[in-house]
């Protein structure tokens, strides 16, 4: 690898009893990590409308925020991107990652923190290994199933307490039950302990929250019940407790990419490589430290300086130091600064 | 005494190991199995009762000869491997892990959790608890249930659907024997033997006259598929996907896989497909036939098929996920709604 200088160096999350056989049948696959792969590209976050931008190959056109399909000016579909980082995107993708392994991994799959290794990718987000040896022989189908329940997808509130058109009274998630139905119920209940929350639920008519902030201490009081109770005030059909629980379950629920979970054969980037879009180290992260790890401090390599000429580079912090938005001009920068951007391809060097 | 007991228990569930080394144990010469016509027509008629039954159990007279009726299983399975045919495997495999299912429902939760333990090595409890006023007779690790429970295509068995805890899914028995109908099931369809058609008088007689069936059944099954195309009986993911290709959106790498194998499949040639594509912002005519004959399998080794509904689900390229639950495959949905289309 010293040789070849590779951008990007990956290993396979695989295992193989003849990992060098020239054919993937004949590899023998043997198992494989539960890999998850959570990078800020899946979100829409308003930062991204800051520092990411694309433009059309074809006519020039050009915009902010993620690459439409199509160039909306002359429908062409040669778009180029440029993709950056901030601390914001950073850290939503460091929040998904805390509610992966807090809400799901740990608790409901009953995976030991120590079988848990997360890795900075080295641009925009973090992979999660599992190493678990009961992990391993799991297929692509039972994966896409652990994706789905992470993600909350296929989620029926009938199989979580809720019962439809039932007699007597009305009958919903129980917080003294496990998983998914458990942390419904919290959600739920803590929604109307805390009744300005309830102002943020979409799918809730305006009319509908005002009932319900007013008669949030009574409801609050028949949800802590044992077995609770879910009686809505008049005005308030059952209905709103489903999309209240959707609510609770876009709040729990985490995204990941789900082609990288399920793909039982993946390549996935070999810590304490560096990535080719950044310079940044790919580094491993010890779980218990990982809410102090910054990226833009931590996963920094190179020291020293170097000159560039630089073509067009929105605003960044790197090692503690901030540097504005530049344009078409030569610069002498801390190596670090001076490879993100010739990583990006919005700098030359200068010899 | 003894034996007659373990004889009874083996008959129940065949598949096990312990029916396996009984039966080793008895070791009867297939010419002699050849000559009891009881065995052999058990063995037949749970091979009839494969191909015919839709979802009604297979009839089982157990008590009165337990041994005919574990050596049938046997004769049956080796009736499967040599006649190579993946439908009959699966119809089979389906009824046998019925069979087993029934008989699991009627022992203790104690017998249902050692026997998932020592025929599937299970990590299960049967000490039951009673959570928020329900009550849940076994708990099993989420990874066991997975292996064997992926693949339902009812809601309520997945996992997100589920009380899982620290690593355990909390089942009642029912849904326990149900799980481990599935592992059964799993395990004959995976349990292939290469078996060579040289069998005894009898038994070949059996083989022939199943062989003839199967193949009836396999061209009776393509004809429902290839023919004329009905695109009204096409399901709702892959009307709306085609609806987006005529209007030129563009589409997923894997929205095309779904519909270019789905389209080939319903006996589209790569031509059409083509032009179809053709309205695609990016269309390259190299590539894009390149990549339709590559899952047409004329340029590897597989010809694909597309994904199930689940997989479907799972991408949101599922139109209507309530209702996916009543067919499990794309393809098994046209094939039906073809022959209702057909209907006068």
């Amino acid at each position: 690898m010293g040789k070849e200088g590779p951008a990007h160096v990956f290993h396979s999350a695989a295992y193989y009893e003849t990992p060098d056989a020239p054919q993937m049948p004949l590899k023998g696959w043997k198992g494989a990590d539960l890999v998850f792969d959570i990078d800020a590209d899946h979100f829409d976050l308003p930062c991204q409308k800051q520092h990411d931008s694309w433009w059309c190959l074809d006519c020039e056109k050009n915009g902010r925020g993620h690459r439409p399909d199509q160039c909306p000016q002359c429908n062409g579909t040669r778009l180029k991107t440029l993709k950056w980082m901030c601390g914001e995107c950073l850290a939503k993708s460091k929040h998904e990652v805390i509610k992966i392994t807090e809400n799901f991994l740990v608790p409901d799959m009953g995976i030991s923190k120590n079988d848990i290794t997360i890795v900075f990718s080295g641009h925009r987000g973090y992979h999660i290994h599992a190493f678990t040896p009961k992990l391993h022989s799991l297929g692509s189908q039972e994966r896409r199933e652990i994706v789905d329940y992470i993600s909350g997808t296929g989620i029926d509130f009938r199989y979580h307490g809720f019962v439809e058109n039932s007699y007597g009274v009305p009958k919903g998630p129980d917080s003294r039950s496990l998983g998914w139905e458990r942390k419904i119920a919290e959600g739920i209940r803590q929604r109307f302990r805390k009744p300005e929350q309830l102002s943020h639920i979409p799918g809730l008519r305006a009319n509908q929250i005002r009932t319900l902030q007013q008669d949030a201490k009574s409801i609050y009081k028949q949800l802590a019940e044992e077995p609770p109770r879910y009686i809505t005030p008049k005005g308030v059909g059952q209905k709103a407790w489903y999309t209240i629980a959707q609510h609770v379950v876009e709040s729990y629920s985490a995204v990941v990419d789900e082609p990288v979970t399920t793909d039982i054969h993946r390549l996935i980037r070999l810590p304490g490589s560096l990535h080719g879009k950044t310079g940044f180290l790919v580094k491993h992260l010890d779980l218990a430290k990982f809410d102090d790890f910054d990226p833009f401090n931590h996963a920094q390599v190179f020291s020293g300086t170097a000159t560039v000429q630089i073509s067009n580079a929105p605003a960044f912090t790197l090692n503690g130091e901030h540097y504005p938005p530049m344009r078409e001009i030569k610069k002498e920068l801390p190596l670090s600064a001076a490879m993100l951007l010739l990583c990006k391809g919005v700098a030359e060097l200068v010899i | 005494m003894q034996e007659d007991i373990s004889i009874y228990e083996a008959a129940k569930y065949p598949w096990s190991v312990m029916a396996r080394s009984l039966l080793k144990q008895l070791d009867v010469p297939l010419a002699e199995v050849d000559k009891n016509l009881r065995i052999v027509d058990r063995a037949k008629q749970r091979l009839m009762d494969a191909i015919e039954t839709h979802s009604p159990r297979p009839k089982r007279g157990l008590s009165d000869d337990a041994y005919a009726e574990l050596t049938s299983f046997f004769i049956a399975k080796a009736l499967v491997d040599a006649i190579g045919s993946m439908y009959l495997r699966r119809r089979w495999a389906t009824i046998e892990a019925k069979s087993t299912e029934d008989f699991l429902i009627k022992e203790s939760d104690g017998k249902l959790a050692q026997f998932a333990k020592q025929e599937f090595d299970w990590q299960i409890s049967s000490n039951g608890s009673r959570i928020a006023g329900r009550t849940y007779s076994h708990s099993i690790h989420f990874t066991n249930y997975l292996a064997a429970a992926a693949g339902f295509h009812e809601r309520e068995w997945k996992l997100v659907n589920k009380r899982l805890n620290n690593g355990f899914v909390m089942l009642r028995k029912t849904e326990t024997a149900r799980v481990l109908r599935a592992a059964v099931e799993k395990l004959l369809i995976r349990d292939i033997k290469k078996v060579p058609a040289d069998f005894p008088p009898n038994i070949q007689r059996v083989y022939e006259e199943i062989a003839v069936l199967v193949q009836k059944r396999a061209d009776r099954l393509k004809q429902e598929i290839e023919g004329e195309i009905v695109s009204e009986a096409f399901p709702p993911c892959m009307q709306a996907l085609l609806t987006d290709m005529r209007q030129g959106k563009p589409l997923s790498h894997i929205a095309r896989f779904a519909i270019t194998a789905f389209l080939l499949n319903v006996g589209m040639d790569v031509d059409s497909i083509v032009e179809l594509f053709m309205q695609a912002p990016d269309f390259r005519e190299d590539l894009a036939r390149y990549q339709i004959e590559h899952i047409a399998g004329k340029r590897g080794s597989t010809a694909y098929t597309p994904p199930s509904c689940a997989y479907m689900i799972s991408v949101r390229l599922c139109v209507d996920p309530d209702k996916a639950g009543t067919r499990r495959h794309p393809l098994n949905y046209y094939r039906y709604r073809r022959k209702q289309l057909s209907k006068p």
